[in-house]
This record gives structure tokens, sequence and C-alpha cells, in this order.
């Protein structure tokens, strides 16, 4: 998947009305909190088939670092 | 994962119960922010919706039982013929005697009848269908009444915003009978003891009893809810794993076993943990989403023990619905899927429970109790 693709899936997975951008800061979405987690989980199991801990987020600063968990599914 | 195909056993009747009160997520303003907003993100991303609460004075036995009198009463159903029952549920009425009895008891059934209980939650019900099965393909037993629920809403605090919104109380009665022209069911089960510790309620049991310090600590759970300790533990991302794992490759394999395809199945009625979790099963097991509900999630909640009994009751109505899929998983960690012919079923529906007007209240029953010991009842 295309990272630009990504990113604007990102907003649907999230339910966030502004866009998302690579070098955004997760803590400063208003919409970062447990549910969301639980999305990208589902999300990343769906797609990706990549399945992801709650110590896979604790070290995210930036959108970038989410994509990163995707390793090369995300370019 | 145990493979098993039993014969001669016709499903015959069901119906849930719920509980007459109920809570909105609409109606949950305060837990979010009061911020409308925030509640449609919720219910888009999980499906919350309205879940019915028992209330203190009302148990998994008294709706089940209510659910079996509707039964036999809608199907002029003879109980005194019923030979087995099977009562599986989690939250049960006494630490002794199992609601097994305790409903036979209320119900009047016939003292030849075996009663026993399954201690299973979210997988329970498939368990106590291929216990059923498993006793009458033998020719021995002739009817069975399973009794299923559990309480998962009303042992949550409504500040536990982990839990709460998630879970919803339901019973239900299904008959089952020994029937001889060869009626096929296959089941598929399996369990994970490693995952205990992944859905628990720790303490009240024997090992670790309930004592003051217990009822009256409260901590913060991983989202900062503060909750008391007696509050149900769900470590979501490890269960969620562990279903996305477990449930598509179950699913396949049930109908790789009966020898079908999944258009040779009329309705899937999968365990309703949440819409997400349904939704991503449905996806990665490639099940048409026409034939697997996600909407009893947002109806009803998520039933625990009833959640698969709920789709079917609430799913069956019009509809000629033949080969079903069952497929339910959880605390146990425990799973199970079922492919049985319902063809002929009766559906009772789903019904609300009405609380009997002179049940007594947990302080009337605690001094019941008092002068039972002292030998005055």
């Amino acid at each position: 998947m295309k990272k630009s693709d990504f990113l604007v899936e990102l907003e649907d997975i999230l339910q966030r009305e502004e866009s998302c951008n690579e070098t955004d800061n997760l803590e400063d979405y208003e919409e970062w909190d447990s549910l969301s987690k639980m999305s990208i989980m589902a999300y990343y199991d769906k797609k990706f088939n990549i399945k992801l801990s709650l110590k896979d987020f604790k070290d995210l600063v930036t959108v970038n670092d989410l994509i990163a968990l995707a390793g090369d599914k995300i370019q | 994962m145990a493979n098993i195909i039993l014969r001669n056993v016709k499903t015959r009747g069901i119906k849930t119960i719920i509980p007459e009160k109920y809570i909105d997520i609409d109606d949950e303003l305060e837990f979010f922010e009061n911020n409308p907003k925030k509640i449609a993100r919720a219910k888009k991303m999980v499906g919350y919706g309205r879940r019915y609460i028992a209330n203190e004075n009302t148990t998994v036995v008294d709706l089940a039982v209510y659910a079996a009198e509707e039964l036999f009463s809608e199907m002029n159903y003879n109980r005194q013929d019923i030979d087995l029952l099977i009562f599986v549920n989690q939250k049960p009425d006494y630490p002794e005697p199992c609601d097994a009895c305790v409903a036979h008891g209320r119900l009047n059934l016939n003292k030849i009848c075996t009663s026993i209980d399954i201690n299973l939650g979210c997988s329970g019900y498939i368990h106590a269908l291929m216990t059923a099965h498993t006793y009458l393909s033998t020719g021995m037993y002739k009817k069975c009444l399973i009794l299923a629920g559990d309480l998962c809403g009303r042992s949550c605090t409504q500040s536990d915003r982990k839990s709460a919104p998630v879970f919803g109380d339901a019973a239900s009665a299904t008959i089952l009978e020994y029937v001889e022209n060869g009626n096929v069911a296959y089941f598929v089960t399996g369990t994970d003891g490693k995952g205990w510790n992944k859905i628990i309620r720790p303490f009240g049991g024997m090992r670790i009893p309930i004592d003051e310090k217990i009822l009256t600590t409260k901590t913060q759970n991983s989202i900062g809810n503060e909750v008391p300790l007696i509050e149900p533990i769900i470590k979501g991302e490890d269960v969620f794993n562990f279903t996305m794992d477990i449930v598509p490759k179950l699913i396949d394999d049930i109908i790789e076993f009966a020898g079908l395809t999944s258009g040779d199945i009329d309705l899937f009625a999968i365990h309703q943990a949440n819409k997400q979790i349904v939704e991503n099963i449905v996806d990665k097991a490639q099940i048409p989403k026409d034939k697997a509900p996600t909407e009893t999630f947002f109806k009803y909640a998520n039933n625990s023990t009833n959640s698969v009994v709920t789709v079917l009751c609430d799913s069956l109505k019009d509809n000629n619905i033949k080969k079903v899929l069952l497929c339910a998983f959880g605390v146990g960690l425990s799973w199970g899927a079922a492919i049985i012919d319902i063809d002929g079923i009766y559906n009772g529906g789903i019904s609300s429970y009405i609380e009997p007007k002179d049940k007594s209240s947990v302080k009337e029953q605690i001094d019941f109790w008092i002068k039972y010991i002292k030998g005055e009842e």
C-alpha cells in the first residue's frame, strides 16, 4: 500500500475529521485513544496480516512510527 | 481441536429473554465528555448501541426459567418428557447447588431428568449444544432442555468504559430431541488454557475469597477509569489477537469438516463480541456479509454465553433458514463451532422479562437464610 493511501485510510480508522500527515505527533490527535489503538490492530491484522500488541504502541511518537510497524507493507 | 460428528438430534425450539431495563449509549454523554461526536465515533468504530441490564434482584436462572416457561407454553410442550437439563452460565445463583438443579426444581421437571451445569462463558452455548447432541445421539436420552445465559452487563460498573458499554444480559431456553432420521450435526471445539487469565474475575472463588478489603478497594484500569477490584478484567488486545488467530480458521475448518462450502450455509451466527471483531472475522474468513449479522451487537450488545442464541432468535424470523453455522469464543480461552440443520425449528424470538410482583429483595433473602440457619424456616 502506498503511504499516501494509508494516510487517507488512517483518517477513517481513527474517525478523524482532519487529514493525517506522516510527521504528525500521535499524542496531538484527540482521537488517539484506546478505541483507535484497537482499530489500528484490527486494520493491520485484516489488511497486512500483522498482529500488534499494546507494547507496539508504547514507543510510537509520529504517524511515521505507526507506518513503520507495517514494515514493507506500506511504502 | 476436537472434530465431532453426531447424528439423530434435532433442535426443536429456542427463545431468548432479556431484562426490562436498558441503557442506550446515546444517553451516556457524561462518559464522552458531553460531546455527541465522540459517541457517534464510538458507535461507528465499535458498534455500541443498546444493552439490557438485569437489576440486582434478577439472575440468569430467573431469566432462563422464564424463557423455558414461555417456550413450553408457546410450543405446548410437555415438560415431563425432558430427561436431560444442561445449564450453561458463569454467574450462578449460588456457589452450590448448581443452577441446573435449582432450575429443575423451579420448572417442576421430572425426577428422572439428569441435570448438569457447564461453567463457560462466550463459547459455552456451543459446548452445551455439543454435550446435548452427545447424550441424545446415543438414543438413551430423548429430550433435552438447554438453559444458557450470563450477567456480564449486571456485573460491570458503569464507570468501567472498557467493559460496561460492551456487555448486555440475556438468557435462553433451547429444546432438542432424539430423532431417528439420521440428522447430522458437526462440532469443532478447542481450548487454550494458557490464556486462562486473559478474561477473568479473580476474586470470589475458593482461591481468593471476597473480603472487605477486596470489596472496598478501587484501582485504575488501563484506560484510567477508577474501577472496583471485583470488576471483570479483560486483556482486550490479547483477546483480539487470540480471536483473529483462532476464529477465521475455526470457521474454515468446520465448513471443510462438514464437506460444505460457505455458500451452503444459510446463516452464520457469530458471537457478537463487538461489531469490529465480528466484521474482522467475516472479512478474514471470507463469509458472505449478508449471511453474517453484525447488528445484533448494536441491538443487544455482547450477551456472552447467550450471544449466538440472541443472533439466532433475532435472525430467524420471516427467514427460511435451514443450515446454520454457530461460532463462539472467549473466556477460558475457549472456542467452538457447530453446523446444525434447524429447519422446522420454533423460534420464540426475544421477549422481555417481567419481574414477579412478589419477588424477594436481596435483603429479604438474607433475612430468610438467617432464619433458615436458625431452623425457623
